[in-house]
Parts: C-alpha cells; sequence; structure tokens
C-alpha cells in the first residue's frame, strides 16, 4: 500500500516537473525549439508503455498545471489532453497490431496532431486567434512540422531507452529466418 | 444503444475533470491553486530565466554578424567585464537593497511592482502572452502599464488571478495603446501589435507629418496609463493619399523576447 502511494506520488512530482517545464521553458526557447511539446509525447509514453487508465490520470495531473497558468477557461488543457489520450488510444487498439517503434512513432504523430488541431480550433471559436482560419496559415503547418520533427526524435529516444529497460515492447525489427 | 462498461476509466476521470472545474468556477479550489501557484513560482522563474539565457546566446550566435567584429567587439566587452566584476559583489547587494526597496519608491506619483516572468502562456500563434508571478494580491489590475529595467513600455497587464497576471506586450495584436509621436504636431494615434514581431500606430490623419526616426510615447488618454513611456521608434510611414489615415510601424528600443523582469506601474 505504501509502495503504490509513494508510486502515485513519484508519478505526480514527475508529471508536474514535466508541466512547469513546458510552460516555463520549452515555450520561452527560440522559434524552432519552443515546438517540442514534452506535454503529449509523455502522454502517449504513459499509454504505449504503462496502458490506458495511468495516461487518462497524467492528463488530468499535466492539464490541472497547465491550466494553473493558463488564462483561458479553466479545464481547457484537461479537455484537450484527455481528448488526446482517448483519441491516441482508439488509434492504438483499433489500427495498430503490435507495440514497434513504427507504432509508438505513429502514434506519437496522430497525438500531436490531434492536439494542435483541437488546440487552434478552440482558439479560433473563442476569437482568440485574431488571424484568417488556422489551416489557412503557414505557420501553423510550420508549427506543426517543427512538432512533428521533434516529438519523432524523443519518441525514438524514449522508445530505445524504454526498449532498453523492459521487455514490454516488441522487437525492434522482425526477425527473418 | 451506446453501452458504458462498469469498468471504463474513462468515466471517472470526466467526473474528475468536470468536479476541478466546478470547483474552480465555485471558488472552492482557489486555495489549492494558490498555494500551488506559491511553491511552483520560483521554480518557473528559474526556468523561464535559463531558457531566457539560452533564447539570447541562440539569437546572438545566429546573427549575420561580422565574425571580426564580433571578436573586436568582445575583447572590449572582457575588458570591461573584468574591471566590473571587481564591483559585482557590492552592486549584487546595493540591487537586492533596491529591489526590496523598489516597490515603494513612487514616482510622479505611481508606484511600481516588480515582477518575475514565470511563464509564456500556449497561445494562439499572434497572441502571445507572458505569466508573471505577482497579481490581484499586489493589487494588480487590468490595463496597468508594464515597463522594462530600462523604463520603457513593454505592454499591459491583460488579466490577473490572485498571485499571477497575464501581460500582453506590445507586439500583441490585442495589446492596444493611445499613444502620440514626439514631433511638432504632437500627432496621437492608437499602437497594438502586428503580427506579435512589430507595433503598429494607426488612426493617424493625413494632415500630421510623421517620419520615420520619430519617438513613438504613451499619449496618457488610456485609463491607467501614464503619458511619456516610451513605446518604441517610428520605422516605417504608410502614407496612401486616396486614405482617410495614415499608418506607422514602430520598433519596440528593447528586446520583448528576453523579458525576465518588470515593474508594473500602479496608480
Amino acid at each position: 500500500m505504501l509502495k503504490k502511494i509513494w508510486q502515485i506520488f513519484f508519478f505526480i512530482i514527475i508529471l508536474s516537473g514535466v508541466a512547469i517545464i513546458q510552460s516555463s521553458f520549452v515555450f520561452n526557447l527560440p522559434a524552432a525549439f519552443s515546438q517540442i511539446n514534452l506535454i503529449v509525447i509523455v502522454l502517449v509514453f504513459t499509454l504505449f508503455f504503462f496502458g490506458f487508465r495511468p495516461a487518462l490520470y497524467a492528463a488530468v495531473v499535466l492539464g490541472f498545471w497547465l491550466d494553473l497558468f493558463s488564462f483561458y477557461f479553466f479545464g481547457l488543457h484537461i479537455l484537450l489532453f484527455l481528448a488526446t489520450v482517448i483519441f491516441a488510444n482508439w488509434v492504438l487498439s483499433a489500427w495498430l497490431t503490435n507495440r514497434s517503434l513504427y507504432s509508438f512513432l505513429l502514434l506519437i504523430f496522430i497525438a500531436t496532431a490531434v492536439y494542435d488541431f483541437a488546440l487552434a480550433l478552440l482558439f479560433f471559436l473563442s476569437g482568440a486567434s485574431l488571424g484568417t482560419f488556422f489551416l489557412w496559415q503557414g505557420s501553423f503547418w510550420l508549427g506543426l512540422f517543427y512538432q512533428v520533427i521533434w516529438s519523432g526524435l524523443a519518441g525514438l529516444l524514449m522508445f530505445n531507452l524504454a526498449s532498453a529497460l523492459t521487455r514490454r515492447f516488441q522487437p525492434f525489427f522482425l526477425e527473418t529466418k | 444503444m451506446i453501452k458504458i462498461k462498469r469498468n471504463n476509466p474513462v468515466v471517472p476521470l470526466l467526473i474528475i475533470a468536470a468536479a476541478l472545474f466546478f470547483l474552480h468556477i465555485a471558488g472552492i479550489l482557489r486555495p489549492v491553486e494558490n498555494f500551488l501557484s506559491y511553491l511552483i513560482k520560483p521554480l518557473a522563474g528559474i526556468f523561464y530565466g535559463a531558457s531566457a539565457d539560452i533564447k539570447a546566446t541562440y539569437n546572438a550566435n545566429n546573427s549575420p554578424e561580422d565574425l571580426n567584429a564580433q571578436v573586436e567587439r568582445l575583447t572590449k566587452e572582457v575588458a570591461v567585464l573584468t574591471v566590473a566584476s571587481s564591483k559585482s559583489l557590492e552592486i549584487e547587494e546595493e540591487n537586492r537593497k533596491l529591489r526590496a526597496t523598489f516597490n515603494l519608491v513612487t514616482n510622479n506619483n505611481l508606484q511600481a511592482v516588480v515582477a518575475n516572468v514565470i511563464a509564456k502562456e500556449a497561445a494562439a500563434e499572434d497572441s502571445l502572452g507572458l505569466v508573471i508571478n505577482r497579481g490581484a494580491k499586489d493589487g494588480l489590475i487590468p490595463g496597468l502599464a508594464v515597463v522594462s529595467e530600462e523604463g520603457l513600455i513593454v505592454g499591459k497587464i491583460l488579466e490577473v488571478k490572485n498571485a499571477t497576471a497575464k501581460i500582453c506586450l506590445t507586439t500583441n495584436p490585442n495589446c492596444q495603446l493611445a499613444a502620440a509621436i514626439q514631433n511638432s504636431d504632437k500627432t496621437q494615434g492608437i499602437t497594438d501589435g502586428d503580427l506579435g514581431l512589430t507595433i503598429k500606430m494607426s488612426y493617424i490623419p493625413q494632415s500630421e507629418k510623421i517620419a520615420p526616426g520619430d519617438i513613438v510615447i504613451t499619449s496618457g488618454l488610456g485609463e491607467y496609463i501614464t503619458r511619456g513611456l516610451v513605446i518604441g521608434k517610428i520605422s516605417q510611414v504608410y502614407n496612401e493619399s486616396n486614405e482617410v489615415w495614415q499608418e506607422a510601424t514602430i520598433e519596440p528600443l528593447v528586446d520583448l523576447d528576453n523579458l525576465t523582469v518588470v515593474s508594473i506601474l500602479t496608480p
């Protein structure tokens, strides 16, 4: 029981750290680097590695911290992250048959795109974005491109790191006899 | 008919999310939010400062400056810094005292509250906002002027929470300021941000004579913003004969990307 409480406590501390790093550090980095989306990467990693339920809890914890800093309506980030995890889980269970690196990367790309579309749509609908519709903005696609690149690199690193530490994943390449 | 499984994890999580939302709306969650904000503000400030340093270094290394000129400049800087370093401890102590007393210093019947930038808000590309570690409990209200360490206006308070506040920079399209140009006509107009990059001054009558290089200041017509705070310098004038108004692009005189400490002028 005590071990379980410590695990949850540690889980919350790690996620809180990620949320603070994202909002206070990453967002202020030079243009291309500021597109790194640690939150989505961590959510997909949690979903892939620990399962659906922990990923949902991670979405609530991470969303809570970002909502705390945010001046948009409270719950915006919680809802966005929950929606991203639910969609990613659907893709994982309905479309991806194994837990290979390719599945992991594909899932990260899809989750990043879903998150970006949902966020931009909400900003557009709420009137926060003053420009033209986000799909016609080059900056939106450039941002998404950078996010996909960064997320892919981070995913590659995290998957190999996790593969070295656990046997939960399938082999990297299909074995041929 | 959609069947929800008894052990479906989504339902309790949505209930938790809804509960958090309603507790926040009802204000019951506020003490927890204040405590957590208070707890993480120093850490967030450190991270923000670190990223600002990285950004400044990155931008400096990527400017198309001639390397020889850069070496020459750095050599001079080393000489200056060598002298300065001997005084750094003394200045550090002085700085600490000044910061502590700065809140109480009045200037033109205004008080200044010093704040650290602790986060950048994820927002639409053209309307970025910065989050500072001061809020309603420090007397901040929307509309107050935010000035840089040099005393130049860099934005204004957009929204406040109890322990934090959101500021919009002068380059933000949501950040409108009543402005005046320091020319012979004392031209007045309104400035707002242009794509988060520069500042645009609009509603300038065609009869007014403005030119690149003119300094733009706050006009004092805003509710809480005093006259005379420097916004920037005119870099370009758009004067079409068939238009009622002319426009000008203003360059901020301070690097808005690397703000870590700001002062808020309170009435």
